[in-house]
């Protein structure tokens, strides 16, 4: 049975088991994986004929929804620092603001597709890349136990936290730094979130393993806890600058990734973590060698509509 | 006397009459009965392409040609342009007096090819009608409006068809035609006018039109409406939903105890 879904945002109808799916597929790999879908829904759902802008901003609402689940689920067994949370929040609500400006502008000036497309091609490649390496690493050296303790060695990032003025106790995750740290660290990461329409674990969760020295069993709840806020912010921007959130997209959405997450999960405890990644990875990369081809390629029709609409 | 005045002033009258319906008769014949279903569209949350039909007696040995136009619009259209080895959007464009929406299709689908300033329908008849914004020869122009077309194809909001209508011998004068337009699901809210032109010999002897309307209803025309008029209202609506949402699964998942599964692993 054909049911399709009409977005009055995007002006344009999306198959409902289509969308279920890609919900259902992404949720899966994230509970598979360990990892946010974020970065792979955006990008799948503009292949299906979604506008960047309507996808992006669509995701948000959806992250918003996950990213309640999962911090409800961490909030249960105290792994939350709610007062991390808010000082990367307190930069996140910066920086998310600037993106959603960025994309503004960006669509006033008409490039607004070609800048998510770039911007997707560079993260996707990075942190594609970076998976692919670490898992083949960890494969290579057949599979060393991973440490449930933040590194020992004093890094560049914890040698500049040690400068920076004021710093405070987080009691919740034991550390004591500069909230001038996360506030930064929670700026640049909201900035993304609101171009790509993403949460940003990707990129969040080494940031506080590796920049703010978080213990690993606060960090992924802390994460989801200043995601479920920072998409909640870009949510409403992205409502009130560019009128581009579709709430009807994103409600089906979760309900296929509520679903698949639950089965991925399932199913990564009897899996090994590296050829999980090596899975993930070779997604993220084939997700985006096929933007970048949209990019490189000649189009048949050398003309495009403005806003990308 | 009087009598044969009468009579012969009543002959007058009959023989012009005789003479103005011989003369007019083809037009007379030529004005076509129409119809069109739907002629109301509701836009819902489960909208798709949507399928309009239409029928016409037109007289025997004449052709048809049927069109679906929208409002013409503004649209601003951007070239591509090769950057850093990629494509990426150039100088924009502004397209005036083009429809948001074309479909043609004829009994002679030769008649939508030709061109020509006679020409009342096709591209060809769009072209002469709509104007670019920004200085463009002829060539150019040509090109512009064929990409433009192209692009508007792609989205699949024009569409000349190539296949022939259907057109069945209705009786010695006339002839029934009938067809099917396929509107797409992402067609915009609006008026539409279904026109139907009969056609002899390439000229057009009369002409038809049949307006339909597109309306927004149920949830999208709520979700549009507040994401129109009240935005802010709308972005923190939507998060709400999305909170309640997400609390909401998170409490099924507790409940089927999944999440303890999962933290004890």
């Amino acid at each position: 049975m054909d049911l399709s879904l009409y977005s009055p945002i995007a002006h344009h109808s999306i198959n409902v088991y289509l969308l279920l799916g890609l919900g259902g597929s992404v949720g899966f790999l994230s509970g598979l994986c360990g990892v946010g879908g974020g970065f792979l829904m955006t990008p799948l759902l503009m292949m299906f004929g979604v506008p960047p802008t309507v996808a992006a901003a669509s995701d948000s609402a959806q992250i918003v929804a996950s990213a309640t689940s999962g911090a409800y689920a961490h909030y249960r067994v105290g792994h939350v620092d709610f007062k991390m949370g808010l000082h990367i929040f307190a930069g996140g609500l910066i920086g998310s603001t600037l993106g959603v400006e960025i994309i503004r502008r960006m669509r006033e000036a008409g490039n607004v597709n070609f800048f998510i497309d770039a911007m997707y091609v560079v993260t996707l490649g990075i942190v594609g890349s970076y998976m692919m390496f670490e898992a083949i690493r960890c494969l290579r050296k057949n599979g060393e136990a991973v440490t449930d303790k933040a590194p020992s060695k004093i890094s560049f990032a914890e040698r500049v936290s040690q400068i920076l003025p004021w710093t405070v106790e987080f009691e919740k995750s034991g550390i004591r730094l500069s909230p001038a740290l996360p506030f930064l660290v929670g700026g640049f990461v909201g900035m993304v979130a609101a171009i790509l329409g993403v949460g940003g674990g990707f990129i969040m969760i080494p940031a506080m393993c590796y920049i703010l020295r978080m213990p690993i069993r606060t960090v992924v709840g802390t994460n989801l806890f200043q995601e479920v806020l920072l998409c909640a912010n870009v949510t409403i921007m992205q409502a009130v600058e560019n009128r581009s959130v579709d709430l009807s997209i994103a409600l089906i959405i979760l309900c296929g990734s509520t679903v698949g997450a639950q089965f991925g999960a399932g199913l990564g405890h009897r899996l090994k973590a590296d050829y999980l990644k090596v899975i993930l990875s070779s997604i993220v990369l084939l997700v985006m060698a096929k933007i970048l081809l949209g990019l490189v390629l000649q189009p048949a029709i050398l003309l495009s509509l403005k806003g990308g609409q | 006397m009087k009598l044969a005045g009468r009579a012969m002033r009543q002959l007058f009258i009959l023989c012009t009459g005789c003479w103005f319906a011989g003369g007019f008769f083809p037009v007379w014949a030529a004005t076509p009965s129409f119809t069109v279903k739907p002629d109301f569209i509701r836009i819902g949350a489960f909208h798709e392409a949507t399928k309009v039909t239409f029928q016409a007696e037109i007289p025997h040995g004449f052709d048809a040609v049927v069109e679906i136009q929208g409002e013409d619009v503004e649209e601003d259209v951007m070239r591509r342009v090769r950057h850093w080895d990629m494509w990426m959007n150039g100088e924009d464009t502004l397209v005036k007096g083009a429809p948001y929406l074309y479909m043609a299709s004829s009994s002679d689908p030769e008649l939508l090819s030709g061109s020509g300033p006679e020409i009342p329908w096709g591209y060809s008849a769009m072209e002469r009608r709509i104007s670019f914004s920004g200085r463009m020869n002829s060539r150019e122009r040509e090109g512009f409006f064929k990409d433009f077309c192209l692009l508007k194809e792609k989205r699949r909001l024009y569409h000349i068809q190539k296949e022939a209508l259907e057109l069945l011998d209705f009786s010695l004068k006339k002839d029934l035609v009938w067809g099917v337009f396929k509107l797409p699901a992402n067609m915009m809210p609006g008026s539409y006018d279904v026109t139907l032109s009969v056609v002899r010999d390439g000229q057009m002897i009369s002409r038809k039109a049949v307006p339909i309307r597109a309306v927004m209803v149920g949830i999208p025309s709520l979700i549009d409406s507040l994401a129109e008029k009240h935005s802010l209202l709308y972005g923190c609506t939507s998060v709400f939903i999305a909170l309640l949402a997400g609390l909401f699964v998170g409490l099924i998942f507790e409940r089927l105890g999944i999440g303890k599964r999962r933290e004890s692993h």
